[in-house]
């Protein structure tokens, strides 16, 4: 019973702080200024902003235009696009398969390279193997994802003709994209993993030192690993969420079918309810991961279901 | 003491402050940390509040300076009544009501210097504080007056018990609402501090609260003391007869469990 | 969404010569940006088609007269790269300071007062970190149209967050070891204490958190100035200069390929001094 009124009460504050999101989204996009200026450009006649206000609803007052949204998001409407005149849901989930593709392989990769070089910095603390993972992992984090893409293509499809640059055909199309994509949930992993085992080990070594009955470094390294994984799930569950919507200029990059190229093109077109649109589904399947997350937390670590 | 006067500084009617709580993930109960308490203490007068942790002694002594919550009853603290007064009125009240903690270094900005303190101190109630300069503030609580340009973190933890009983007392509070103050110190700065109290009480006519799980320096430093367990008062009187003849069951366990007191064990029989 | 916290992170290096290259550097690109107009470079903005796509120096076709090439209309690389570096210094600065006060301001305040105050803003604070944060820049630059001050707001909109988590942290922190407690008692008022002891015991970890966001802000303005949200001809910007050198990719590779570098090592300086900041206020302590 205690753990059915945990997964209530975490699902009960992931819908309020969807709406919250929403909410604010709405007032964000409406306090920035009247879109429809920028999308039909300076020569604009006022008949024709006019009109777009009107087809657009932005000539109703601010309250009952959003209300609408919130109504209609509530019933999962995301909306028409302005250009293509397509349900922009379906639009959008039309995509999000190609975009998953990429953010769960580029997590598991960064799972896959980022603990062991985690478990290893931290088995060799404070030597320059060492340094050297935690200066990797610094600069992974410090280059602009999208340019390393390209030099990736640059350097192995168009020089050395070993991997193809677009999108879609077999496996060999989606090496470049998740390496790419990969770059900072590996350095994101193996920073975390290693303080989270540095910080474990510490806390072991006292205890067996204590303990006088002197356990094989193995057992040391096992219970330190344990210890050290439930922070590490936990990120690497948020990293899904956070690459889900960062991924934008990566798609772009590489013409990848996804919602971030999807969001380019809508940029592109001035496209204003479908940037709105995927606004909402980004917050909606953060708040989702997230919630899924903290309730793998909470399987995991019964003292969470505990706290507030 | 013949001609001093002896009003009542402190008066607690039938406090009680209940706080919201969530045990073992159910739904949030009421919880009285204090429950229906009552006590007084006059000028001149030093009474102890005796108790474990968990008691409910420390809300007891935030809400009697007008810091804490309280959800019934009534606190008449130097003459203030603190729930009811708001703004510049309820600063300049505080003056009257003053309180040392137990942790010292806690209680203390650590990035201040001592002296830069007393003087922001000295800047809000520029009236209250005239009557002794820092130095003399220094003097009069037995430190030197190096200590002024020091950062807490460059004194001993009873030097820091020290400046902020100078911080109380800079303020002529007429209430003084020790919670364990003597914690932690060890046993000659104790001694030091508790002579302090004294001198205070001698030569300013001061009430003090003073709060303590420690008997042995209540019954050293107190003329009374209350015993309060779980939110209430459970027993009360002259430190002298509630040590030799407790009545109350949990009293007598205090006493019991005091290591060295030996003679006291023979009354639990 | 309480989740796992921020990564604590081991100070890569804690030697004086370390501190030293390091305020070496900053100063440097500091420098960089302030004194680009009097350096001995050519015009950023003059063309000369007949110049244009040179390669640099040290490839073949390249001359000293354009040490890092000319990109399409002729215009010396060098001196673009340099003047691109004061935009970047200028909007990331500029951002992290206006995110920065904002949303320390309300995590000092939600620690504070507590109750429905800290309510409020901390699920306000948890549904703008749930908004997808390219994706909520694009939505507002695209209504109001793209120009610096734009971007410097939707950076800073982007930011202000994750501010008050932490200041909100260390905040609740200082209220439990009593010292406010005790200001209250003697007779300050609530702004007095903020001002005068909330806020310089949080500096520290706001500014460290501040230089971290820096690299973040850097990133950020460079990946909405390639989607072509970014600053406005004739201002450079290293991320438009990549976002028009891509088409260049394969014959003018240098177009691309600089302005990336340059973005990466300003980052990544920024992030290592923010790491020595980090160890220095030694927060290793609170975050996991």
């Amino acid at each position: 019973m205690k753990f059915a009124r945990f997964v209530l009460r975490k699902v009960v504050a992931g819908l309020m702080t969807l709406f919250l999101a929403a909410t604010l989204a709405f007032f964000i996009a409406k306090l920035s200024g009247d879109p429809t200026i920028q999308m039909l450009g300076l020569s604009a006649t006022p008949e024709q902003v006019a009109e777009l206000k009107a087809q657009l609803g932005f000539d109703r007052p601010v309250f009952v235009q959003y209300v609408d949204f919130i109504g209609d998001v509530s019933r999962g409407d995301l909306g028409t696009s302005l250009f293509s005149g397509d349900k922009n849901l379906d639009t959008i989930l039309g995509r999000v398969w190609a975009s998953t593709q990429l953010a769960i392989l580029a997590v598991a990769l960064g799972a896959l390279i980022g603990i062991p070089v985690g478990v290893f910095a931290a088995s060799r603390e404070g030597r320059l193997a060492d340094r050297v993972a935690s200066l990797l992992s610094i600069v992974g984090q410090s280059v602009p994802v999208f340019w390393l893409g390209l030099i990736l293509v640059l350097i192995f499809s168009l020089n050395l003709g070993w991997l193809p640059a677009g999108f879609m055909g077999d496996w060999r199309n989606l090496v470049l994209p998740v390496v790419t994509l990969a770059t900072i949930p590996i350095a994101r992993i193996a920073r975390l993993t290693r303080s989270a085992m540095t910080n474990s080990l510490e806390d072991q070594y006292i205890t067996a030192s204590r303990a006088r009955g002197l356990s094989s470094r193995r057992i040391l390294f096992a219970h330190g690993l344990r210890n050290a994984s439930l922070p590490v799930v936990t990120l690497i569950g948020l990293q899904i969420g956070t690459l889900l919507s960062g991924a934008i200029t990566v798609e772009t990059v590489f013409a990848w079918p996804g919602i971030g190229s999807l969001a380019t093109q809508a940029v592109t077109n001035r496209d204003i309810p479908l940037v709105q649109a995927l606004v909402v589904f980004g917050a909606v399947a953060f708040v989702i991961i997230n919630t899924c997350v903290d309730l793998l937390y909470g399987v995991l670590d019964p003292r969470v279901r505990e706290m507030r | 003491m013949t001609g001093v006067e002896h009003s009542t500084v402190l008066k607690v009617d039938h406090l009680t402050v209940t706080h919201m709580v969530r045990r073992n993930g159910g739904r949030r109960r009421p919880f009285n940390a204090v429950d229906d308490v009552s006590l007084d203490v006059s000028g001149g007068e030093i009474v102890g509040l005796v108790g474990e942790s968990g008691s409910g002694k420390t809300t007891l002594s935030l809400a009697a300076c007008g810091i804490g919550k309280m959800s019934g009853g009534a606190i008449l603290a130097g003459g203030h009544d603190f729930s009811s007064i708001k703004g510049v009125t309820r600063r300049r009240a505080h003056c009257d009501v003053q309180m040392v903690f137990q942790d010292p270094m806690s209680s203390l900005d650590l990035r201040q210097r001592v002296g830069d303190g007393l003087d922001e101190l000295r800047s809000i109630h520029p009236e209250r504080t005239k009557r002794f300069t820092n130095e003399e503030l220094m003097t009069r609580v037995g430190l030197t007056g190096d200590i002024l340009g020091r950062l807490p973190s460059q004194i001993s933890g009873g030097q820091a018990q020290r400046v902020s009983i100078t911080r109380a007392m800079m303020l002529q509070p007429r209430l003084l609402v020790a919670d364990e103050p003597t914690s932690g110190l060890d046993a000659t700065v104790q001694a030091q501090i508790l002579e302090l109290f004294e001198s205070f009480r001698r030569q300013e006519n001061l009430a003090i609260l003073f709060v303590s799980h420690n008997l042995a320096v209540v019954r050293r430093i107190c003329d009374r003391a209350y015993v309060m367990k779980d939110g209430r008062i459970v027993e009360s009187g002259g430190t002298k007869d509630l040590f030799e003849r407790p009545q109350h069951d949990y009293t007598k366990r205090l006493i019991a469990a005091v290591p060295g007191k030996s003679a006291n064990l023979a009354i639990i029989r | 969404m309480s989740a796992v916290g921020v990564s604590a992170i081991p100070p890569i290096r804690r030697s004086r010569k370390w501190n030293i290259f390091l305020i070496g550097a900053g100063v440097f690109i500091l420098a960089v940006a302030l004194l680009a107009p009097v350096l001995p470079l050519q015009d950023p903005s003059t063309q000369n088609l007949e110049r244009a796509l040179r390669p640099p120096v040290f490839s073949s076709g390249g001359s000293w007269d354009n040490v890092l090439g000319t990109d399409p209309l002729g215009r010396d690389y060098l001196s673009r790269l340099v003047f691109g570096t004061r935009l970047t210094v200028t909007i990331a600065l500029s951002a992290v300071l206006l995110g920065a006060l904002f949303g320390s301001l309300l995590g000092v305040i939600a620690g504070f007062k507590g109750g429905k105050v800290d309510a409020v803003i901390s699920r306000i604070t948890e549904a703008q970190l749930a908004l997808p944060f390219i994706l909520l820049g694009i939505s507002v630059i695209v209504a109001r149209g793209q120009s610096t001050s734009t971007l410097i707001l939707v950076l800073a909109l982007v930011g202000w967050a994750q501010y008050v988590r932490i200041i909100r942290a260390e905040t609740l922190s200082l209220k439990e070891r009593g010292f406010i407690s005790s200001l209250r008692i003697g007779g300050l008022s609530d702004m007095r204490i903020i001002y005068r002891h909330v806020i310089p015991n949080v500096f520290g970890t706001i500014l460290t958190l501040a230089a971290l966001e820096i690299g973040t802000m850097i990133l950020a303005e460079s990946a909405l100035s390639f989607l072509g949200l970014g600053v406005v001809e004739p201002d450079i910007s290293w991320g438009a200069e990549m976002a028009s050198g891509k088409d260049y990719l394969q014959m003018s590779w240098w177009l691309f390929t600089f302005p990336g570098i340059a973005i990466s090592l300003t980052v990544l300086y920024v992030n290592l001094a923010g790491d020595a900041l980090r160890s220095r206020y030694d927060l290793r302590k609170r975050m996991f």
